[in-house]
């Protein structure tokens, strides 16, 4: 192939939809490596400390589309210190300072300040994207630039940011120039918007396919948005409560006949059960239904609305559904290929939760289901071999006992044999979280079936090193190891240390590996950047004097070009 | 076939800390986790919660979790039962993995958890709280009752059980646990007053706290705080307010009726009622009474 010329092969390259197939090719010879650099325009950046920023720019200097992710994924359940770092603002000075073509950012648990946005919004004359999915440490003040100077805007989604409000004036930075819109997502946001802003930005926005609005968007400004905006097919409704005796409830109810196009609903923060009857009429249409924000909503209801919704292929629903609705979601949606139940009451007595039953119905009524996170007060075994039978083309199954640690109630055994039923029949599983009671024979089937496996979420499982051996030496394809409360040590953590090079991370808190292992770890793979995490305070006093038998708290480990990072703070030590 | 009962009461902290030997300064933390299954109905301690546990099954285990007041006079005692078949080490410890039973604190003495939600009158709520076995701690829980029902709401989200300490269990999104958690709008509307204002009850912890807000809200009005009471009056007329509520059912109350967590679940909105309009909810006196002990 030396003989084609460098167009032929850029061509030819672009048909290699993966990042993993783009980062083969360019192994190949320095001649692919130049035209697969100089051609690429989607750049991932799976954790933000694996490479300098420049690097990446020097590397890839035509790219479009950059995406980055910073903190752990255990970060989402405040396991990770809040100042830890992953910090957006250096990628951002980086594709200021050589990436001028850059047209879409996306970054995933990161601190992202209103700096950073405002040096975004003015260097990137093309920008046209903006995804930020759970980051924090920017306000609204840094969305007013965004708005201001993206003058071709045309997606900004705030998945599940911890926004701070500084006042509803930021909708109104958009200028009147501004059509561009096609996706707008500020549902995170905690405070009101400008609703008159709102409402004309709406109007002038053509192209306007997904908006989901916040929780302080009222029925009455839904009214007049789904009035200008009845092409939209992809909605998150906002407060959705009125009473029904109101002007905007009726007219609630003649709103969503007209939106023919919807396909997608989200939202229904504090939904009343009656205002879910103006939905009936488009439930036909839905492919997606997200309920898991809407604790207003009484089983029943949710029964009622999800009967009328047939071609269903994502739902994601708070508990309070019961196993007699998750029932009728068999029975009904037979089209459903991803299902999230999440408990409606975290801190409380979890009566309202699911039970096995719940899972069991919906995958044998659902023959299409490939992804569940399921989280239930308790499962068998029987009914995870049952589901793994039912189901065998899981790509994700997370499935969360409420209670930690918690056997089958039937038999009073540990869920291994239910597990290893699930490993063994889905053999395109990628993602699996584990609960309940586990012994170390859970992790002898992992290892053995698993093949495909790239993240595995462990908790309060286990009895010994071999259990995370079992894991490291099966799974060939694990790219992240994430392991809480479980009783693996050094033995385990060092058994296969050229592992680690092969994956993105590998994090472990409350476990029994010490200071000693990760420095052993750490002096042997110098490649490998080898976290501690020490929150206590007698910690810092005696960073100096500690003994190498210490136990580690928290332990984050990941592969590096870079070296340690130096914007580390104080209670992270690299070793 | 386990039938766990938890069950709530408030009972004179002193009796409690001499029945198990603890001083004042001993009780480091505001709650204790109490085995119950020495006592015997003769013991002074034998709370009237466990006495009825006791006549629906004479085979039990039970546990209690004892919040103690501020002023530590008080303290909001909630007992869990686990009736037991034959072997009684099974039952406890399944009592000991559930110990979140615990946590449905609210129920008012005599109220059992599995028993649906009663509305109470006021007469009644007025000494539902105090209705104890003891009758020594009648006389001034009146002053702390604000505390004590919203003592067990506390109790339950500290608590006892050693799986809600667990930090990032279960597995849910802190931005979703926030979002799922906060924000409980209701409208406030004055008599008189020409505009509604919105409180979010999910905000305030209690009965003392959303009065508090609501003189801010309405800052035409001052508070006039006699010895033991705490009203909203309008300086210029010297007008009263009380502050009721339309509940779930459509019903107007007064304030403070039920407990706090109670009251949250079912206020569909607030009024500021003129005390003289506000006879017709029920005797007013008496009910005003029970409202100004409360705030």
């Amino acid at each position: 192939m030396t003989y084609f010329p460098e167009e032929v092969v850029e061509h030819i390259f672009d048909f290699l939809g993966s990042h993993r197939d783009r980062n083969t090719v360019s192994t190949v010879c320095k001649a692919w490596y130049q035209v697969e650099r100089l051609s690429r325009q989607n750049v991932f950046v799976g954790n933000c400390y694996a490479i300098r920023p420049e690097r990446v720019m020097a590397r890839f200097p035509r790219m479009k589309s950059l995406s980055v992710k910073g903190k752990p994924h255990f970060a989402d359940f405040n396991l990770v210190p809040y100042d830890w770092g992953g910090y957006a603002l250096p990628w951002i000075e980086a594709a200021a300072r050589s990436c001028a073509g850059l047209e879409e950012l996306r970054l995933k648990r990161m601190v992202v300040t209103d700096d950073g946005l405002e040096l975004l919004a003015r260097s990137f004359p093309n920008f046209k994207s903006l995804v930020l999915v759970s980051c924090d440490g920017f306000s609204t003040d840094g969305l007013a630039a965004i708005a201001t100077y993206c003058r071709g805007l045309r997606e900004l989604d705030l998945q599940e940011n911890e926004v701070d409000d500084h006042g509803r004036q930021w909708l109104n930075c958009f200028p009147d120039s501004c059509t561009s819109l096609i996706s707008l997502n500020f549902a995170c946001l905690k405070g009101e918007v400008n609703t008159g802003s709102l409402e004309r930005l709406v109007a002038r926005s053509p192209n306007l396919r997904s908006l989901k609005l916040n929780r302080a968007i009222s029925v009455e400004s839904l009214n007049k948005i789904l009035a200008r905006a009845p092409h939209l097919v992809d909605l998150g409704t906002g407060s959705f409560t009125v009473d029904h005796r109101a002007e905007a409830y009726h007219r609630l109810m003649n709103s969503f006949p007209k939106c023919k196009s919807l396909r997608s609903l989200s939202g229904f923060w504090d939904a009343s059960p009656r205002c879910l009857k103006a939905l009936y009429p488009v439930c036909i249409n839905l492919t997606v239904l997200n309920l898991s924000y809407a604790p207003a909503i009484p089983g029943d209801d949710l029964i009622k609305l999800i009967c009328h919704c047939f071609k269903l292929q994502k739902l994601w629903v708070l508990d309070c559904i019961g196993d007699k609705g998750l029932a009728v979601v068999a029975s009904t949606c037979k089209e459903l290929q991803e299902l999230r139940v999440f408990p409606s009451d975290i801190y409380g007595a979890g009566n309202t939760s699911v039970t096995e039953e719940g899972l069991v119905a919906v995958s044998s009524g659902c023959p299409k289901l490939n992804s569940v996170l399921y989280f239930c007060y308790q499962m068998t075994n029987s009914a995870l071999i049952a589901v793994a039978k039912n189901c065998p083309h899981f790509i994700r199954f997370r499935l969360c006992i409420l209670d930690p640690g918690k056997p089958d109630p039937l038999t009073n055994l540990p869920l291994d044999e239910g597990f290893g039923a699930i490993v063994r029949s889905c053999k395109n599983l990628r993602r699996l979280s584990l609960s309940g009671l586990l012994t170390d024979q859970v992790f002898l089937y992992i290892g053995m079936h698993a093949k495909c496996l790239e993240m595995l979420s462990i908790a309060f499982a286990g009895n010994s090193d071999k259990g995370m051996i079992y894991v490291l030496d099966g799974c060939k394809n694990l790219r992240k190891l994430e392991i809480r409360d479980c009783p693996f040590g050094d033995g385990a953590l060092l058994k296969d240390v050229a592992k680690y090079e092969t994956m993105r991370s590998l994090w472990m808190s409350s476990c029994e590996v010490t200071l000693g292992g990760c420095k052993a770890l750490a002096a042997k793979m110098p490649r490998l950047n080898v976290e501690i995490i020490n929150e206590s305070d007698d910690f810092e006093e005696s960073k100096e004097n500690l003994v190498d038998v210490h136990k580690v708290e928290k332990i984050y480990v990941y592969r590096s070009v870079a070296g340690p990072r130096n914007d580390a703070p104080e209670f992270v030590w690299t070793l | 076939m386990m039938n766990r009962i938890g069950e709530s009461c408030l009972i004179d902290s002193t009796v409690i800390l001499a029945r198990f030997g603890l001083t004042r300064t001993k009780v480091g933390s505001p709650h204790l986790n109490l085995n119950l299954n020495s006592f015997l109905s003769s013991d002074r301690l034998f709370l009237p919660a466990f006495a009825r546990a006791r006549e629906r099954s004479q085979r039990f285990e039970a546990k209690a979790v004892c919040g103690f007041q501020e002023e530590e006079e008080l303290a909001v005692v909630v007992v869990e039962m686990v009736e037991t078949g034959n072997s009684s080490t099974e039952a406890s410890e399944v009592s000991g993995l559930d110990y979140e039973e615990t946590q449905l604190t609210l129920a008012p003495p005599g109220t059992s958890r599995s028993e649906p939600e009663r509305k109470r009158g006021f007469a009644e709520s007025k000494a539902a709280d105090l209705s104890l076995g003891s009758t020594e701690v009648e006389g001034r829980a009146g002053d702390t009752l604000s505390d004590s029902s919203d003592e067990p709401d506390s109790a339950a989200a500290k608590p006892p059980a050693a799986k809600a300490q667990v930090v990032g269990w279960p597995p849910v999104r802190s931005f979703r646990r926030n979002a799922l958690k906060s924000c409980n709008y209701v409208k406030v509307a004055v008599d008189g007053a020409p505009y509604l204002r919105k409180v979010d009850l999910e905000a305030y912890t209690g009965y003392q706290q959303l009065l508090t807000a609501l003189e801010e809200m309405f800052s035409c009005f001052t508070a006039r705080n006699y010895p033991n009471e705490r009203r909203l009056v309008d300086p210029v007329n010297g007008t009263e307010y009380v502050p009721t509520y339309e509940d779930k059912d459509g019903d107007w109350m007064l304030v403070g009726d039920v407990p706090w967590k109670m009251f949250v679940a079912s206020c569909k909105r607030l009024r500021l009622m003129k005390s003289s309009e506000a006879v017709n909810l029920g005797n007013f006196e008496d009910t005003y009474l029970a409202i100004i002990k409360i705030l």
